[in-house]
């Protein structure tokens, strides 16, 4: 086991953080997924040592980590903020904050090009930071965290901000670590993110942890629920009376032009959607599915 | 065990950044005051005043403005600068206790400031000294008063940061009144809090001539009883005791940087 949560809450005054989180977490790849504002920050927060928890115990690789600096040779951190020492270059960044792991000379120099060509920065290392783009900064971030080879590597939204190529080439990287048998665990409030990198997430909402276990378990779990989806077009009545001739749609609500569908059987309704538009001349100006937010996917497991 | 490598690299940070920017700046216009008054009053050739006075006058200033402004400029990013800039994740999150780099931080912050206070005091001590006094040693007891001042504020400024965000305000508030209100306060025990009252003994114990014999008279108005070995052991406690409790503050209190709270 490397993370353990027994029964952690923490409080910001009256603010809530966290709730009576009680979670373990095995060596691997995790997600840990939630809307902006869930708990995830905090929930890594803790398990870095950066904040102690106001009620019950957090331990990390078996140590506590607010009180365990040693930890940290073992444990990298990517954090969430966009903060630096802008004057040093991508290199001096690394090169001193790898410093601090007790390396030295040639095996720092060493392990700072290793690092810096895993998240591909190495041609750009000696430009200084606050002239980078935020890829680039998000990837020096992860340098940084990667530069004294940990074991375990915990990353907070490192896919904010990349362009599609960084990302592309960052979610390859923690598909790498994760086969060189490192634990990783990356925080997103996006999904697909999460999904490309791993299986298994842990779902926080509102400070606590609302699921943990693989992302097709909780995806069944959501085909419960009815799907929602919106449609926009001039004979929107028309629109809404032939849908639910189907067997597919199971509420329908008109807005003016807009026609919001709830369905158990989307692909169901997709597929039918391009006959409606060829046989009956129903224009569809616009689909979209009011599920796609990670917020509405919280709202039916609250539910 | 004592992380060395982890309070020199912080030492190092701490002390290339007073030699930055705005800050390097600041820095130099305080310690470059004494320095201009001197160069002016050798231009200048002033008659009301003697020698003794005027280099009376030089330390007051150095005593009274430049080291704790300067020091509050410093001690407080001791902390500050890494919370401020959210930097302070970074080294939270490496294998040195938050202690030790406080404390790398502090030294270094001390560091980066004798390289500019030191040449700067010398030359202005020296300028209004007669050339054949450079070679009298005692000459540079005043620099090493200030300095060692210097430390014990910055030690002061820089635990107030770690215990508030305001820490900016509370030192002005303590060198504005504590310090230089000192002399009006009543006798009993109030001066004790003031690094400036203290450095004052220690120099006037240790030199008789001018207005600093006049200070020393007026120091011991204030604090009956206050002499050169209360005062160094009053000096070295606040200075101790403020960087003891800075160190334990960094590594058991929280400081949660922006978007912290979820």
């Amino acid at each position: 086991m490397i993370v353990d949560f027994d029964s952690v809450a923490k409080w910001y005054g009256r603010i809530v953080g966290l709730v009576d989180v009680s979670l373990q977490l095995e060596p691997g790849v995790t997600g840990l997924l939630g809307p902006n504002g869930a708990g995830k920050s905090t929930f890594l927060k803790l398990l870095t040592g950066q904040l102690a928890p106001s009620q019950g115990r957090v331990e990390v690789l078996g140590v506590d980590p607010f009180r365990t600096p040693s930890l940290f040779r073992r444990l990298g951190f990517c954090p969430e903020q966009d903060a630096f020492y802008e004057s040093m270059t991508g290199r001096e960044f690394v090169t001193y904050l790898g410093g601090y792991f007790g390396m030295h000379g040639s095996t720092l120099r060493g392990a700072v090009d290793v690092a810096l060509d895993r998240v591909g920065l190495i041609e750009e290392s000696d430009r200084k930071i606050r002239g980078y783009s935020k890829g680039m900064r998000q990837r020096i971030k992860l340098a940084q965290a990667l530069v004294h080879d940990p074991e375990l590597i915990v990353l907070d939204e490192p896919l904010t901000g990349m362009d599609p190529m960084g990302r592309r080439r960052t979610i390859d990287l923690l598909r790498e670590l994760g086969d060189e048998g490192r634990s990783v665990l990356v925080s997103s409030h996006v999904l697909h993110e999460v999904e490309a990198v791993t299986s298994r997430v842990v779902l926080i909402y509102q400070g606590r942890v609302r699921a943990h276990g693989a992302i097709s378990e909780i995806r069944a779990f959501l085909d419960r629920y009815p799907h929602r989806i919106l449609l926009r077009s001039p004979r929107a009545r028309d629109l809404a009376r032939e849908l639910m001739a189907g067997e597919a749609v199971v509420g329908v609500r008109l807005d003016g032009d807009r026609v919001h569908l709830e369905t158990r059987s989307p692909d169901e309704l997709y597929a039918a959607l391009p006959r409606l538009v060829l046989e009956k001349g129903i224009d569809i100006e616009e689909l979209a599915s009011e599920d796609a937010s990670l917020d509405a996917i919280f709202e039916y497991l609250v539910s | 065990m004592i992380p060395l490598n982890g309070i020199l690299l912080s030492a190092r940070h701490a002390a290339r950044s007073c030699m930055r920017g705005k800050r390097l700046f600041a820095l130099l216009a305080l310690v470059s005051l004494p320095l201009i008054l001197t160069a002016l009053s050798r231009i200048f050739d002033t008659p009301t005043m003697s020698a003794n006075e005027f280099h009376g006058v030089v330390l007051m200033l150095m005593f009274l403005f430049t080291v704790p402004f300067s020091a509050l400029l410093l001690g407080v990013g001791v902390l500050g600068d890494e919370l401020e800039g959210r930097t302070v994740t970074y080294l939270w999150t490496r294998p040195v206790g938050r202690g030790w780099t406080y404390l790398g931080r502090y030294l270094g912050s001390g560091f980066g400031y004798a390289v500019l206070f030191v040449p700067a005091m010398f030359i202005a001590l020296h300028v209004q000294t007669p050339v054949a006094a450079l070679g009298d040693v005692s000459r540079l007891r005043p620099i090493a008063i200030g300095l060692g001042g210097f430390f014990v504020y910055l030690a002061l400024f820089a635990m107030l940061r770690t215990l508030l965000k305001k820490a900016l305000v509370a030192g002005m508030f303590y060198t504005l009144v504590v310090d230089l209100a000192v002399s009006r306060m009543p006798a009993v025990g109030a001066a004790k809090l003031s690094v400036w009252h203290h450095m004052m003994v220690v120099h006037c114990s240790a030199f008789e001539m001018g207005s600093a014999r006049v200070t020393a008279r007026l120091a011991q108005t204030i604090a009956p009883g206050e002499t050169f070995t209360t005062s160094v052991v009053s000096l070295a406690s606040i200075g101790l005791g403020s960087l003891a409790l800075g160190m334990w503050m960094a590594r058991t209190r929280e400081y949660p940087v922006a978007g912290a709270v979820a």
